[in-house]
């Protein structure tokens, strides 16, 4: 494993920009950087910092994910989704309802929540994605997808659980219950677990072959996101103002305490990134500071300092994206984006 | 006006019946030249709309805390749309939520108990209840199955302002005895009349009812009044009672009430003067959620303890006495 720590990331930006709105989420592919803001905003940068394309959502901004190939880009809002292509610019997708989740599956496969369904569509070759099925209405509007089992099998979660559903049935595959309001989920890699962050400040795990529950509560507030590292060892999990990362080696986190992260200021749920390929978590406060924290190096039942501390912006960061393996994208509550590359760039 | 140096956005909680004006209340409210930048959150398809307002739908989602008390329970749909609102580069002066006729007001406002990001950001200023002078006593008359809450009756039982509008359509009299009605049901709330919903709105928005520095901001005079509306079983009993009271006594028997009684009691509010301190304890709760803070120093005035409870089926004499127990003589 790396040592990332030694990580040559500077804290001064290669380059910046500036979206005339507030951030909320930014989205990467391999070539293009986007940015959406909480008014609907939408700026698509270059690599370099060349801004390509800006539009606008109806309503507001809530979520945007490229698709896997980098060719589509799916945004979401409290009215519904739209694609944005290079080529259409914007195009909005035919379901009406809150889209606050969307989550591509290799192959093209786009679901995207919907009001209290989900609907899933086919984007594969197309620049405008087909309607290929939906799920039946969930108890509350949806609000975290994720795919299982290699795209075939889609988790839901709303209050009261996750159901996950398969386009040839239209009966639920499985159902994992949990009386509470569920804000989001997130499946390992190999799909052995399924963690939802819950309103009650609770992070509840399921393992999904034999449905064996375990549940940490306790946190300061609401887990509000929860994502493990792709390699699917580690776990990431807000609560209110205290991150967390768990531990699922093994026979998975029972027994185990989370390690806690310590940043200057507070840490609010959409100011982390994964890196793509090292167990290495970025997470950004609320006077500025990002910090990087290697999982393996973390204490347990300890709160941990960062092991790189990176100043980046002096203000509020309110979106953090790691873009390919050797950058940082970060954004601020006043609209400034900053890229910062390594040092030898 | 509140505190101005309380930066939280305002929410005012507008109920009533379809029917009572709530529409023409929210369209006044729209289009008054005031300049303020309003969100308005309505869960029936109104004719609102107006061009520099934002309007957003939300379908009441009613969401149970896990730990089965029936009095947590929130609206998952307005910490969705709020949460979103307060991630919005153009913050809102002004938030208005609309409920439907049969909505309990009781979610909305432990809504904003139960999520401290929202309470951290937003403020729940009033609930203001819509009634129509004309219709009011029917509705509140209507008999429900048992176990089924007659929603007229909790709307004015959660209120913090009665518009008591279209009075034109009722003669003096009959207004009088719709103005008895409501005040035996909820004491507390000024009662605003009103042709076509036609208030100030500074009597009904940024008020501050939930302004703990404001609790009991009330004329103590109506604490002589509400008994002659004994045969109804929703009611405001106001307690008043000198001297000092022990804090532990208190908490003991107002934590067992909440508790056991909790769903009964809609709204409490007080005023204490705890043994031993210089200054006031207020504190005010909805159904078993509850909140208290310091207030006024007591200086040279005479120390006297108040309490407001609304709610069901409350047997005034047996909370006098408990609250009486609480009170360590001069």
């Amino acid at each position: 494993m790396n040592t990332a720590t030694a990580s040559p990331l500077t804290s001064a930006a290669t380059w910046s920009a500036h979206l005339d709105d507030r951030p909320v989420a930014i989205a990467v592919s391999a070539s293009l950087i986007a940015v959406l803001g909480g008014d609907g905003q939408l700026l698509i940068l270059s690599a370099a910092g060349a801004i390509l394309d800006r539009v606008t959502l109806p309503v507001a901004g809530l979520v945007a994910a490229w698709s896997p190939d980098g060719r589509l880009l799916a945004v979401g809002g409290p009215t519904g989704a739209a694609i944005w292509t290079a080529t259409n610019g914007l195009v909005p997708l035919p379901g009406h309802g809150w889209c606050a989740a969307l989550a591509w599956a290799d192959a093209g496969r786009l679901a995207v929540a919907t009001g209290r369904s989900a609907h899933v569509y086919d984007a594969a070759g197309a620049t405008v994605p087909v309607l290929s099925w939906q799920t039946p209405p969930a108890a509350s509007t949806v609000t975290g997808l994720t795919w299982l089992r290699d795209g075939r099998e889609l988790a839901v979660a709303a209050y009261g659980g996750v159901t996950c559903f398969t386009k040839t049935r239209p009966k639920p595959a499985r159902r994992f219950d949990y009386t509470g309001s569920l804000l989001d989920i997130a499946a390992s890699s190999d799909g052995r677990w399924l963690v939802s962050g819950n309103q009650d400040a609770s992070v509840h795990i399921w393992r999904t072959r034999d449905g064996d529950e375990l549940e940490m509560s306790g946190f300061p507030g609401k887990v509000s996101a929860v994502e493990f590292h792709s390699a699917g060892r580690w776990l990431y999990a807000d609560g209110g103002d205290q991150p967390t990362i768990w531990d699922f080696a093994g026979t998975g986190p029972r027994g185990r305490q989370p390690a806690m992260l310590r940043l200057g200021g507070l840490v609010g749920s959409t100011r982390y990134a994964w890196h793509p390929q090292e167990p290495l978590v970025a997470a950004a406060d609320s006077i500025g500071e990002v910090g990087l924290w290697e999982a393996p190096s973390l204490a347990a039942g300890e709160l941990n300092a960062p092991q790189v501390t990176l100043v980046a912006a002096g203000e509020p960061v309110t979106a953090l994206a790691w873009f390919n393996a050797d950058a940082l994208i970060v954004a601020t509550e006043a609209g400034d984006i900053f890229f910062l590359g390594t040092s030898g760039a | 006006m509140t505190d101005s140096l309380d930066p939280r956005v305002p929410v005012t909680v507008l109920t009533g019946f379809l029917g009572s004006g709530k529409t023409t209340l929210l369209n006044r409210i729209l289009t008054e030249q005031h300049g303020l930048r309003i969100a308005v959150i309505e869960n029936e398809f109104g004719e609102v709309g107006v061009d520099d307002a934002l309007v957003l739908d939300a379908q009441e989602e009613i969401f149970e805390m896990n730990n089965g008390c029936i009095c947590c329970t929130v609206r998952g749909d307005l910490i969705r749309i709020l949460s979103a609102l307060m991630r919005q580069k153009n913050r809102f002066d002004r938030i208005v939520i609309e409920t439907t006729g049969l909505a309990d007001p009781a979610p909305v406002a432990q809504t904003f108990f139960m999520d401290d990001e929202l309470g951290s950001q937003l403020r729940l200023d009033a609930i203001v209840t819509l009634v129509d002078a004309a219709h009011i006593t029917a509705h509140l008359d209507e008999v429900k199955p048992e176990g089924v809450e007659n929603e007229a009756v909790e709307q004015i039982a959660f209120a913090d302002r009665i518009v008591l509008n279209k009075t034109d359509l009722v003669g003096a009299d009959e207004l009088t005895e719709v103005t008895d009605r409501i005040r035996g049901i909820n004491a507390v709330a000024p009662i605003l009349p009103a042709l076509q919903a036609g208030v100030t709105l500074a009597e009904i928005l940024d008020v501050g009812a939930f302004d703990l520095q404001r609790v009991l901001d009330f004329d103590p005079t109506f604490l002589v009044e509400t008994e002659h509306c004994h045969d109804l079983s929703v009611t405001s009993v106001g307690l008043e009672i000198p001297g000092e009271v022990d804090v532990e006594k208190l908490n003991t028997w107002l934590g067992e009430l909440l508790s056991t009684k909790g769903a009964d009691i809609f709204r409490s509010k007080g005023i204490l003067a705890p043994a031993g301190s210089a200054t006031e304890y207020v504190f005010q709760g909805v159904h078993m959620l509850f909140d208290g803070a310091e207030g006024r120093e007591w200086g040279e005035r005479e120390r006297v303890n108040r309490m407001v409870f609304i709610g069901r089926n409350l047997d005034r004499d047996q909370l006098d006495a408990s609250f009486r127990a609480c009170v360590v003589s001069q």
